[in-house]
């Protein structure tokens, strides 16, 4: 479920529900842009850009144009992007080019996290690379069908039914 | 295409994604917010990418957060201070201009009361100097009025060759008015203590009567008196006496002495 009534307080400017808010996906909004800047810092500084862009905007999202974990994606992904783009990214950033976000999930052992994770984090280990590649490129880079497939040089038709089968087996660890 | 078709289409994973063209988006939302199976299937797949997407971050900065909320704070307070703050200044500078010119004002209106009080008072000072040469010229002109009388007579009166050599004091006598007027000029001025008495002199025997003082001598510019109530006379004399006068003339103080 997502929170509607926090949505709409925070649409009425009430700073205490946008706190809220920020709590709940603070730390999904981090992963999504870290794994597109690759670069801790600068990571930080963008989802602060983002979060006031979310302040700011938070009017123009209804329920009638989706998810509002949809809404904040978008935003999400093209401050990321543009981050990226941007010259001061060029001379700022110290990472080199990781290919996807797999790279980025640590060995279980090494984690401090909680245990609802715990199944997910082996079970991405496990993923086809294929899976990894498909779900790097359509939910966190936001590519789309068209993109997707000219990258990863698969028919178009099979882009979504894939992309299905993938995240259902990731599915399957949480449930 | 209908409501259950979507559960396996693969297409509510790329709607939750973000993904699709916007009219396609717009219209699987339409079905999604009607159908609970539908809205049930995206929670799940949302679930799985909140899941996914908090284990790839590596740990947000706990100031991060303060961070965000003081930036909307900021932006979330009207941004009329600033402008308040430039107006405030015109504000101040033109009160401190203001206090300044009602300050310069306050003392020149000072400055000027002073000065009228200057004048006032030089004024008052001329306003006597008029009503004393006023007096001064009354005085004369009666005394003039009177000299010019048939019924004075004029007496000279040889300064004394010891106490006022070589001066002399004029007096004319009416006899018909009892009156005396007495010309002083040459005399000295009597020393502090002392004064001039005026006597009228009656021979064989010698008899003097005292007739006035002349107690305003130095303060007189004119030095010419008037005296009245003279008894008859043969002559009349002048000495130095104490303050108050004598009751009969010392005659070494001598002045002036002189007969009809």
């Amino acid at each position: 479920m997502q929170p509607d009534g926090l949505i709409s307080q925070m649409k009425q400017k009430n700073q205490v529900a946008f706190s809220q808010i920020y709590d709940m996906y603070s730390e999904n909004i981090h992963g999504i842009v870290y794994n597109i800047v690759k670069d801790v810092e600068i990571a930080e500084e963008v989802v602060q850009d983002i979060f006031v862009k979310v302040w700011e905007k938070s009017e123009s999202y209804s329920e009638d144009k989706g998810r509002f974990f949809t809404w904040l994606l978008n935003i999400s992904r093209n401050a990321a992007i543009d981050k990226v783009r941007s010259k001061a990214y060029k001379n700022q950033s110290k990472n080199s080019d990781f290919d996807d976000f797999s790279f980025f999930i640590k060995d279980s052992e090494d984690l401090d996290r909680k245990s609802e994770g715990f199944g997910l984090e082996k079970f991405v280990k496990k993923l086809k690379p294929i899976c990894v590649k498909i779900i790097d490129l359509l939910f966190f880079k936001g590519y789309t069908q068209k993109e997707a497939s000219e990258t990863l040089d698969v028919p178009i038709g099979t882009v979504k039914s894939r992309n299905r089968n993938c995240l259902n087996s990731l599915r399957k660890s949480i449930e | 295409m209908k409501a259950e078709d979507y559960l396996d289409s693969g297409l509510l994973e790329l709607y939750v994604y973000g993904v699709l063209p916007e009219d396609e988006h717009l219209a699987i939302a339409k079905v999604v917010n009607r159908n609970s199976d539908l809205q049930d299937e995206v929670i799940a797949i949302e679930a799985v990418l909140m899941e996914l997407s908090g284990l790839i971050s590596p740990g947000l900065n706990q100031d991060t957060k303060q961070k965000v909320l003081k930036k909307i704070d900021k932006k979330s307070k009207p941004k009329v201070k600033i402008i308040t703050s430039n107006y405030s200044y015109f504000g101040w500078a033109a009160a401190i201009l203001l206090l300044g010119g009602v300050l310069w004002l306050l003392k020149l209106n000072q400055d000027l009361q002073t000065q009228i009080q200057v004048v006032e008072s030089e004024l008052k000072d001329k306003e006597v100097e008029v009503v004393s040469t006023e007096e001064n010229l009354n005085y004369l002109q009666d005394i003039l009025e009177n000299i010019k009388s048939p019924d004075f007579r004029k007496v000279t009166l040889p300064g004394n060759e010891i106490n006022a050599p070589n001066t002399r004091a004029v007096a004319f006598y009416s006899d018909e008015n009892d009156e005396l007027i007495l010309d002083v000029t040459e005399l000295p001025e009597p020393p502090k203590g002392m004064v001039y008495q005026v006597w009228s002199l009656k021979m064989e025997p010698l008899t003097p009567t005292s007739v006035g003082l002349l107690a305003e001598f130095t303060k007189s510019e004119n030095k010419i008196f008037k005296l009245h109530d003279i008894p008859d006379t043969e002559g009349f004399g002048i000495t130095l006496e104490p303050e108050g006068g004598s009751e009969s003339p010392n005659l070494d103080q001598l002045y002036a002495l002189g007969t009809i």
